[in-house]
């Protein structure tokens, strides 16, 4: 369930796009901290190779007539832990945009999302939870209800990406109704080939297998909260309300007439003329340009830039209250 | 069959010639740039998109890249993009314009669109690779911005991907050998078949882990050589650039029909 760059429009792939980058850079960033980082390296790799080999055995799905394969998302985080998984996982989809044309550049963000996302931030604190001492479901069970989890998860995200996209005229509730019932049995599919891989790794029946240690923790919390705000910055400002706002309704329908005119008003109006640079969610200097898909571009943009900017703001307050906080006790200490 | 166009992909990508040598930053961003203008044309648009093809198949004859291993990818990859695009005719069935006096409906215009981009988007990714080497590729990324932790992760799973398709293949021809008439496994022979894969990859895993560590790795994989931006680069990335904008924003098949009408009359 590859999303190709055919499918998407550039601000919702961009979106995507910036959004997963900061998780895979704040994955990247503790992955790269953990003591066992440099013993995971070739593990990481290998089983990234393993992926692309495993999706090569099809085997038939009792009761369809069509055939199966593991995808290897579930099995990569419950063998690496969250932010080695979503690391490899990134460089499976771009080998595979490379060299067998699956997937995209623009499309990374939004196949990271639907693959590599959900089985690090969902499906493995599942599989955890479910199998942990003192807890009744089986191995099996938690791998089957992670991969479900995960697959519904993915294929509603590939229906949300088209819509958004708009580049394929389908209807929304049917389109997620058909693939979230495809991925019903694939992610049935996907559970039982992890619980087996799973047993396995733990046993290795004739094998030296090397002791796996996952990383340990969830995903870093901060960068997913940013991609979120980022996420929505791009693509939620498109449906920013063109209407008055709850105050501006209320004063209006109050029958307040608000003083327009005044030599403070004209100066206030002036600095906010002049340090406005996305009056309306819109970049000041696109407002004349037409078309809708500009419009939708420059939207994101200004959205992005707007969530960016506050970020920037809130950092460089949080660094000079973190200077002052550290720079008070030095004084009070004695010589 | 496409494990095969890709190995051919990838041994294109180690030859020499004047698009191989051009830096792998200035190319990458060229074919962001050409991705970004195919994705932003507008959903019915098909003949605007016509001048794009240009782009790759010039960049594959400037870089001698046979058009058979591409084609052969771009048609056997992503069943599942083609069909959303085959679904639309269905959906969107109001006419929007004609072709010699045949009305033709938005969904099928929308299907056209789609499979046209589909082939812009995957050709261009595939002739980069043709003329670049993945090491290269993966410096690039990590030059770029992208993490070093990714771009480790890149260079040992492209070192390990075709070994380890190796194994899968033997795995499948043994299995073929021993029932010949079952087309495809039963889901108990590919858990062994796949358990079988599994230990032999974290053996390996062991093995190499072993071989870095005795050659004083620390974590991440250092450039033999080290690679320069120059000047033929620039030039490069300016006009790639500007030509993915040129026929982005110029109606350029327009003015080629209105050439073409103005010379037959």
């Amino acid at each position: 369930m590859h999303m190709a760059d055919a499918l998407l429009s550039p601000p919702v792939g961009i979106a995507f796009d910036a959004a997963m980058g900061f998780v895979v850079a704040g994955a990247a960033r503790r992955l790269a901290r953990e003591p066992s980082y440099r013993e995971q390296v070739p593990l990481m790799g290998v089983l990234g190779a393993f992926v692309f080999a495993a999706q090569m055995v099809n085997f038939a799905v009792p009761g369809t007539g069509s055939s199966g394969h593991l995808v290897g998302g579930l099995l990569l985080a419950v063998l690496l832990g969250p932010n080695a998984s979503l690391v490899v996982i990134t460089s499976v989809l771009l080998v595979q945009a490379f060299f067998f044309a699956d997937g995209g550049l623009l499309a990374l963000g939004c196949n990271l999302f639907n693959m590599g996302f959900w089985p690090a931030l969902v499906g493995l604190p599942l599989y955890r939870r479910l199998t942990r001492s003192g807890s009744r479901a089986s191995p099996t069970l938690a791998c089957l209800g992670a991969a479900l989890l995960c697959a519904e998860l993915g294929a509603l995200g590939v229906t949300l990406e088209t819509e958004l996209s708009g580049r394929a005229a389908l209807p929304f509730v049917r389109f997620a109704i058909l693939m979230l019932g495809i991925h019903l049995p694939i992610g049935l599919v996907e559970g039982f080939a992890t619980a087996a891989m799973v047993r396995f790794a733990k046993g290795g029946r004739g094998f030296h297998l090397p002791s796996l240690e996952p990383g340990r923790g969830p995903l870093p919390r901060l960068p997913v909260v940013f991609a979120l705000a980022v996420f929505l910055g791009c693509v939620g400002a498109w449906f920013a309300s063109t209407r008055p706002d709850g105050l501006e309704w209320s004063l209006a329908r109050a029958g307040a007439v608000l003083p327009t005119h005044g030599r403070l008003h004209e100066l206030l109006r002036l600095v906010q003329d002049k340090s406005a640079f996305l009056p309306d969610y819109a970049l000041a200097s696109s407002r004349s340009r037409g078309g809708p898909g500009l419009v939708r571009l420059d939207t994101s943009l200004a959205g992005g830039l707007g969530v960016l900017a506050v970020v920037a703001l809130a950092r460089a307050v949080g660094l000079g209250l973190s200077r002052l906080g550290r720079a008070r006790p030095e004084k009070d200490r004695p010589v | 069959m496409s494990e095969l166009a890709a190995r051919a992909l990838d041994r294109l990508g180690y030859s020499g010639g004047p698009v191989h040598r051009l830096d792998a930053r200035a190319k990458l961003l060229v074919c962001i740039t050409f991705v970004l203008c195919v994705a932003s044309f507008p959903r019915h648009e098909v003949a605007e998109m016509l001048p794009l093809a240009l782009f790759p198949s010039g960049l594959a004859a400037l870089g001698r890249v046979p058009a058979r291993p591409v084609l052969r990818l771009v048609l056997a990859a992503s069943p599942f993009a083609l069909l959303l695009g085959a679904a639309s005719p269905f959906f969107e069935t109001a006419p929007v314009g004609e072709v010699f006096g045949i009305p033709v409906s938005g969904g099928v215009l929308s299907l056209i669109s789609i499979v046209l981009r589909f082939a812009l988007c995957t050709s261009t990714l595939l002739v980069l690779v043709a003329t670049t080497p993945l090491p290269r590729l993966a410096r690039a990324l990590r030059r770029l911005g992208a993490p070093g932790v990714v771009s480790v992760q890149l260079l040992l799973l492209y070192r390990y991907l075709f070994l380890l398709l190796d194994e899968g293949e033997r795995l499948s021809a043994a299995r073929l050998l021993r029932e010949p008439r079952r087309r495809l496994p039963r889901f108990s022979t590919a858990r062994g078949m796949l358990a079988m894969l599994l230990g032999r990859t974290l053996e390996r895993a062991q093995r190499l882990y072993r071989c870095l560590e005795v050659r004083g790795f620390e974590g991440d994989l250092p450039p033999l050589e080290p690679e320069r931006f120059r000047l033929p680069d620039a030039l490069f990335l300016v006009a790639g650039v500007a030509l993915c904008l040129i026929a982005r924003l110029a109606p350029l098949s327009r003015w080629a029909g209105a050439l073409l009408l103005a010379r037959s009359a």
